[in-house]
């Protein structure tokens, strides 16, 4: 008897371990499904999937038309990248958002891109490419469905977002046919410089996954899995590794006559280095690039916590399309 | 400031019940205080006060320890949670912490019994 009553009080103490984040990892389901809410919309237009744009395994897109592809809307296209750290994610993480502007009149898409694996090693550069291939395949696979493109926003979140920028910023890059007339991003990293990753803004586990732990070897190899470029420990901090990080951030890219920005970022992020945001302003307003932010008060990286700014984002999405879609 | 004056006087008194203590029931005292789980109790011949402090101790120490180790997942959790999704509810933390200190109290009356006990028997 009291051994069983020695197991039961063992046991019964032993809950609060067992139950260690279960509340907060409920709450923040909750919150998530309460954000995806926000873009739910009657969408009855035509969803083509897995189309190919290229040839790694991973170069598929889904197109999403509007209902009316006569209208004027159809000719603009909206791109979504999606998120993942470069590591994981897929072309359906948009449905949501591609849905959503599909109802609102525009046409559509959402890719995926190669991943870093074992067998692949992407960089950001090469991964421009693959969404410059998207945009000349959707154009293509556009005008046969008879809508003819005249421009496009380019959107995404996290790494989809540093994509979406490095794409709308590096004109060198962009298909001219279908010009970008703005970026949309979600919590966006605009500057690969090593130490603004080494911030105790980033969350410990992160930073525990960059390698960054302020070592010369650890920049250098952070600096060369990005860029696909080699760089040794001996060159960190030398004008030449800063040219390799510098090619493969976003910001370093704008100029008096890049394209406007919308940006949403999340006060509490732990992923993304909160001085991404003040970078990315600051490189906007010293060119006098047209931008706005929308600052998550009570979100991180995924900016789900707080609704009414989500819904402000969206409206503000339309505000762009409306402003800087020509008709 | 006030916390470490009253644990100071708690001890203060702790040692000054056992220094007035005759030298086998202040035996008993420290193996009920230092080896817990009502060993002073059980040695001296009384049974019934050293199954009280047998199950305050089991139940203290799981306390503890279930509420210190819930505290530290939950804070980790929280952190990671927050970091990614934004703030979330503190459930997890409140009720850990108040696991933790309902050990600490519990602990601590079962060290206060085992003090008293073996000067009534």
């Amino acid at each position: 008897m009291k051994i069983k009553k020695a197991v039961f009080i063992i046991l019964a103490s032993a809950i609060p371990v067992l139950l260690t984040g279960c509340f907060a990892i409920n709450d923040a389901k909750v919150k998530y499904a309460e954000s995806m809410a926000v873009l739910v919309v009657d969408y009855n237009g035509e969803v083509i999937r897995d189309l190919v744009y290229g040839d790694n395994p991973r170069n598929l897109y889904d197109l999403y038309l509007p209902e009316e592809v006569s209208g004027d809307g159809a000719r603009h296209l909206i791109l979504f990248i999606h998120g993942g750290s470069w590591t994981s994610g897929s072309k359906e993480d948009g449905e949501a958002y591609c849905r959503n502007y599909a109802a609102h009149g525009y046409t559509s898409a959402s890719i995926s891109y190669t991943l870093y694996d074992g067998d692949n090693t992407p960089t950001i550069l090469t991964i421009n490419q693959e969404v410059r291939a998207a945009v000349v395949a959707i154009e293509a696979k556009c005008a046969e469905l008879g809508i003819i493109l005249k421009d496009m926003a380019v959107s995404g979140f996290s790494a989809g977002a540093c994509q979406a920028m490095m794409y709308g910023f590096n004109t060198a890059c962009a298909y001219e046919d279908v010009p970008v007339r703005f970026i949309i991003q979600m919590s966006g990293p605009t500057s690969f410089e090593p130490s603004i990753w080494r911030s105790s803004d980033v969350h410990w586990a992160v930073r525990k996954r960059t390698g960054l732990d302020g070592s010369r070897e650890g920049d250098a190899a952070w600096i060369s899995m990005f860029s696909g470029k080699t760089v040794t420990p001996d060159m960190v901090g030398t004008p030449e590794a800063e040219a390799v990080w510098r090619e493969i951030s976003p910001y370093t890219y704008i100029t008096s006559g890049s394209v406007p920005v919308l940006s949403a970022y999340g006060v509490h992020d732990g992923i993304v280095p909160p001085v991404s945001r003040v970078i990315l302003e600051d490189a906007l307003e010293k060119n006098g690039v047209p931008h706005d932010t929308v600052l998550m008060q009570h979100s991180g990286h995924a900016l789900v916590s707080d609704v009414d700014k989500l819904r402000e984002y969206l409206d503000l999405v339309y505000r762009y399309c409306a402003e800087w879609f020509p008709d | 400031m006030k916390r470490t004056i009253l644990i100071l006087l708690l001890i203060l008194a702790a040692v000054a019940v056992v220094s007035a203590s005759d030298g086998d029931v202040k035996r008993f005292q420290l193996q009920n205080t230092f080896m817990g789980f009502g060993t002073g109790s059980r040695h001296q011949g009384d049974t019934h006060s050293a199954n009280v402090l047998l199950g305050l101790d089991i139940a203290g120490t799981s306390m503890v320890v279930s509420g210190g180790l819930g505290l530290a997942g939950s804070i980790l959790m929280y952190d990671m949670v927050k970091a990614f999704m934004g703030e979330v509810t503190k459930a997890d933390i409140y009720i850990s912490a108040g696991v933790l200190g309902a050990g600490i109290v519990t602990l601590i009356v079962s060290k206060a019994l085992g003090l008293s006990y073996p000067l009534k028997y």
